[in-house]
């Protein structure tokens, strides 16, 4: 906490700055963005009951919420049933001891990982290799952020901001001592060879840790989604079978279940269901010929159950499709990294503050337009727009904004209610502005607003106000 | 870890309520929820389950043929003659394939499949025609690495195991006592990515190819 | 009528286009003096207080009439679905507010909905692209009006924009506080706009045109941009939004 609110604040605006600057990134996301939106909507089309659907998974997820510590307990006696062990971490440093402390018991030298969002934010790769082991991400965007020594920019494309060229640079760089020295360029080939290594090191690895997109309380189960089928490599080869999760992840069955797949795969690339949807539950059973012999859920509270009951508990139904992230023009803008964070977009800037503090993330409920497209594609109709401004609100009445822009924006309040004074005031900046710039049509250059007419002109206002002009217009008739 | 255990349930209920624990009563109350839970809302389509199946599995890039049940075998070798690959596979289990009887024209092994599994052969318990997905359940014979380390998977499907909707699979796992068994597999098309460019490529980690044979009930 | 302070200050053509579109459709218009903004800018910067008490300004203002027409999705949207929530927990006020929201409509969907208007004789030779302003698009559902209306003017034809439905950057403070950002989205709008090739560009709220007409400007565009209602008045012969003046009306 040694660093000022201030210096932080500027941090955003640096990060955008950059990632705004930054050529390649800024083709990765252009590459990028028309096909989550299209492809979306035109899943979305193909299903007239999406909304019914929608309305009943925010049910399904509003009830959970209201009945967790009974589910968390039925979830748990089902794993124990099923010879699994759960573990709960009240935060991220107790949740890598329990996880670094299993896989040191297995006495794991590699452990491949299953993409999990939650994993990041417990920063658990770095703890891992502190205690000595080779930790390898085997989602294919996740590999590669993990070579580029990055974290995921989004959260179910985690290299959406990296170009062909810089992955053809990056497997050449980390691939060639491993004996494949060919530069590979074609997306064909760059797929195939990780393929190549990483298969090595699935059945290699010792221990597989995997997220869970939702956890089952009717069988125990953790369900994994996702396309290229590494999360069941994850979960079936190694020895040990270690789920990450956080607490809010549970659903009560298996048709609860259903309903929640029915718009995942949908909000997130557009499928109606993607390639693979596995449930595992416990260890291998007797007489089954392979699977993990142990099989750990750690649990992750890390704030969570401190949203509960309050004003922003609807966040805490996020199933992390990332439509949100696909429909945001600011994350379109800059890509996920600018955020500071985990997690990144709208439902990063809701969340950030929420679990790391609020004075530590001020800028993102603000970098926002209040557009509510996040709001209008959540497929658990989270409010994303509305608990922004929840944000800001809070920030205003713990006087964490700017002291600058509380003045201006209070004098400009205090006159707004006076609006004859206001009408009288206004005058003058109108007279001098329509002065400066009738002619031309708009301002090239604005004091106190040299950010906007830095990328566009400020149109010139009126020379006389419409109030004044209408009172005119009334005395004449 | 039974102190974070309890802080955490603590936490929860002190945001919620009055911090106390769930009765016996309340937990009853959530597990009759679970056990009467009942299908919500569902996609509505035409009646031909069958048809449906086959036009969603064909969108997600798998390719099917219809055998009749004594044809197993020869559809098997004759599939992967065309891949280019020798009449052997790994097998998994399941009713049509366990009353399968391999001629000696053909090796089959009945493990899990391993780094360097060209073609595996399983039985889908059931196969939803909402999203042309097959189900597949691990168990002693069915090991769920044959659904995900060979090039080529093959998949038989009794026709009479095809159901509407998710929900449909659910009442045949529950029945049959398969949610009890480790894995609950729901394969879609072959293994996809589209982590570079935000272009879809088939065969990431998983099959390359996934084949149906769909047998016409005896 | 509700102004809003942009039509007031920045293009007061607009409202007096609104006043000559409801006054040939046969209302008698008031302009309450008492008058300024909808609060939005206190409101979106998490000030309540300031946003209540502009608010109750706002109600005090217009409880004698029987509808408040906005020229503004965005403005329409604070006083229809905003003030309500504002004062949901105020016994006093809550009612007061409510009362305000159910006759408070924003110019293109009173005249579909409300007035069932057919325009007289209005021409505008032109190929528009509308841009949804997203306030009125997702909380007030403005869609389908403002084209009914420009449907009915000869000589316009429509283009749809691609991925109508986003955001042009503009967001009110946000253009302000995070100037960067904000260009950079209404640079892709302004593409995108470009893709149509439209030669001008209408939309229903001022905050955006003016983000939109600034970024054109800059480009060296010559696109013209205008209010809808201004084009649906017949209100067009003047310079568009952010236009030089010609010699004569300066």
């Amino acid at each position: 906490m040694s660093v000022s609110t201030a210096s932080r604040r500027v941090e955003f605006q640096d990060r955008a700055k950059l990632a705004l600057e930054d050529a390649s990134l800024q083709r990765a996301l252009a590459k990028a963005r028309g096909g989550f939106v299209d492809h979306r909507q035109e899943a979305i089309d193909g299903l007239p009951e999406f909304d019914a659907i929608r309305d009943a998974a925010r049910d399904i997820k509003n009830h959970v919420l209201a009945n967790l510590d009974g589910y968390l307990e039925l979830y748990e006696q089902q794993v124990i049933e099923n010879g699994g062990q759960v573990h709960w971490a009240r935060d991220t440093e107790e949740a890598c001891q329990i996880i670094a402390g299993i896989c040191k018991e297995a006495q794991a030298k590699t452990v491949t990982k299953g993409k999990s969002m939650v994993s990041e934010e417990m920063h658990l790769n770095p703890a891992l290799e502190a205690a000595g082991m080779t930790v390898v991400e085997t989602d294919l965007g996740e590999y590669i952020v993990q070579l580029a020594g990055e974290t995921p920019s989004h959260i179910i494309a985690p290299a959406v901001h990296k170009t062909r060229e810089q992955i053809t640079d990056l497997f050449h760089e980390h691939h060639s001592p491993l004996g494949y020295t060919d530069r590979v360029t074609q997306r064909e080939a760059l797929v195939n060879e990780a393929r190549s290594v990483l298969r090595e090191r699935f059945v290699t690895a010792d221990v597989g840790i995997t997220g869970a997109n939702f956890l089952v309380a009717e069988t125990g189960a953790n369900v994994i989604v996702t396309n290229e089928g590494n999360g069941d490599l994850t979960s079936c080869l190694p020895r040990v079978h270690i789920v990450t999760a956080g607490i809010e992840k549970i659903v009560p069955s298996l048709d609860d279940l259903a309903v929640l797949l029915r718009v995942l795969a949908r909000s997130a690339t557009g499928q109606e269901f993607s390639a693979y949807t596995s449930l595992y539950s416990g260890p291998r059973r007797p007489g089954d010929m392979e699977g993990p012999e142990a099989y750990h859920v750690v649990l992750l509270d890390n704030g969570r159950s401190r949203l509960l009951g309050g004003q922003y508990q609807a966040m805490l139904r996020c199933i992390r499709c990332g439509a949100c992230l696909n429909h945001c023009p600011v994350y379109g803008s800059i890509g996920g990294h600018a955020y500071g964070w985990v997690y990144s977009g709208p439902m990063g800037s809701v969340l950030t503050p929420l679990l790391n503090g609020f004075d530590q993330s001020l800028d993102l409920p603000n970098a926002c337009t209040l557009n509510g497209r996040c709001k209008e594609v959540c497929p658990v109709r989270i409010p994303l727009s509305d608990l922004l401004l929840k944000h800001r609100v809070e920030q205003h009445e713990r006087r964490l904004s700017s002291g600058l822009g509380r003045l201006l924006l209070g004098t400009w309040a205090w006159l707004a209610c006076r609006p004859r004074l206001y009408q009288g005031v206004m005058a003058l900046p109108l007279r001098v502005m329509h002065m400066f710039g009738g002619r031309r049509g708009g301002l090239t250059w604005l004091p106190g607003a040299s950010g906007w007419t830095g990328s566009r002109d400020f149109p010139a206002p009126a020379r006389r106000s419409f109030m004044r002009q209408w009172q005119s217009r009334k005395v004449r008739s | 870890m039974n102190r974070a255990r309890d802080q955490i349930l603590g936490a929860i209920r002190k945001s919620l309520a009055d911090g106390e624990p769930r009765t016996t009563a309340r937990l009853e109350e959530l597990r009759f929820r679970i056990q009467n839970s009942r299908p919500q809302v569902q996609p509505e389509f035409d009646d031909d389950l069958l048809a449906r199946f086959c036009q969603k599995h064909v969108a997600v890039h798998g390719t099917y043929e219809r055998i009749s049940a004594k044809d197993v075998e020869s559809a098997v070798v004759k599939h992967l003659a065309s891949m280019g690959l020798d009449a052997q596979w790994h097998l998994g289990s399941g009713p049509v394939l366990d009353a399968t009887q391999w001629t000696d024209q053909v090796f089959v092994y009945r493990k899990g499949a391993d780094r360097d599994t060209k073609a595996a052969l399983s039985e889908a318990v059931a196969a939803v025609a909402e999203t042309g997905t097959l189900v597949m359940c691990s168990g002693p014979t069915a090991p769920p690495s044959q659904n995900y380390l060979p090039d080529d998977h093959l998949v038989v499907v009794d026709r009479r195991r095809i159901v509407r909707h998710m929900e449909d699979a659910w009442t045949i796992l529950r029945k049959s006592g398969a949610t009890r068994g480790r894995a609950i597999n729901l394969i879609t098309g072959p293994s996809k990515t589209g982590d570079i460019e935000q272009t879809i490529q088939y065969g990431a980690h998983g099959p390359r190819r996934l084949h149906l044979l769909i047998v016409e009930s005896a | 009528m509700f102004v809003t302070c942009l039509a007031d200050l920045m293009r007061p053509q607009v409202a007096f286009a609104a006043v000559a579109l409801l006054e040939r459709a046969g209302c008698r218009i008031r302009v309450p003096r008492e008058q300024s903004c909808c609060g939005q800018p206190a409101l979106n910067s998490g000030d309540r207080a300031s946003t209540i008490n502009i608010a109750k300004g706002v109600i005090r203002a217009f409880s004698s009439d029987d509808y408040v027409v906005v020229p503004s999705g965005s403005c329409a949207d604070t006083l229809i679905n905003k003030y309500p929530e504002l004062f949901r927990h105020d016994v006093k006020w809550a009612g007061r507010a409510q009362n305000l929201a159910d006759k408070t409509f924003e110019l293109t969907t009173f005249l579909v909905e409300q007035l069932g208007v057919e325009l007289e004789q209005v021409s505008y030779p032109g190929v528009c692209a509308y841009h949804d302003s997203c306030s009125g698009l997702r909380e007030l559902a403005i869609h389908q009006q403002p084209r009914a209306l420009l449907q009915q003017v000869e000589g316009l034809s429509l283009r749809e924009l691609e991925d109508g439905s986003a955001c042009c950057g503009f967001g009110g403070l946000f253009s302000v506080k995070y100037p960067d950002l904000s260009g950079r989205i209404v640079s892709d709008k302004c593409g995108q706009i470009a893709q149509t090739e439209a030669d001008t560009v209408l939309g229903g709220d001022l905050g955006c045109l003016l983000n939109i007409a600034g970024r054109l400007r800059r480009e060296g565009s010559d696109l013209k941009v205008f209010h809808v209602a201004e084009v649906l008045a017949g209100m067009t012969d003047g310079p568009a939004i952010g236009e030089a003046e010609s010699e004569d009306t300066a």
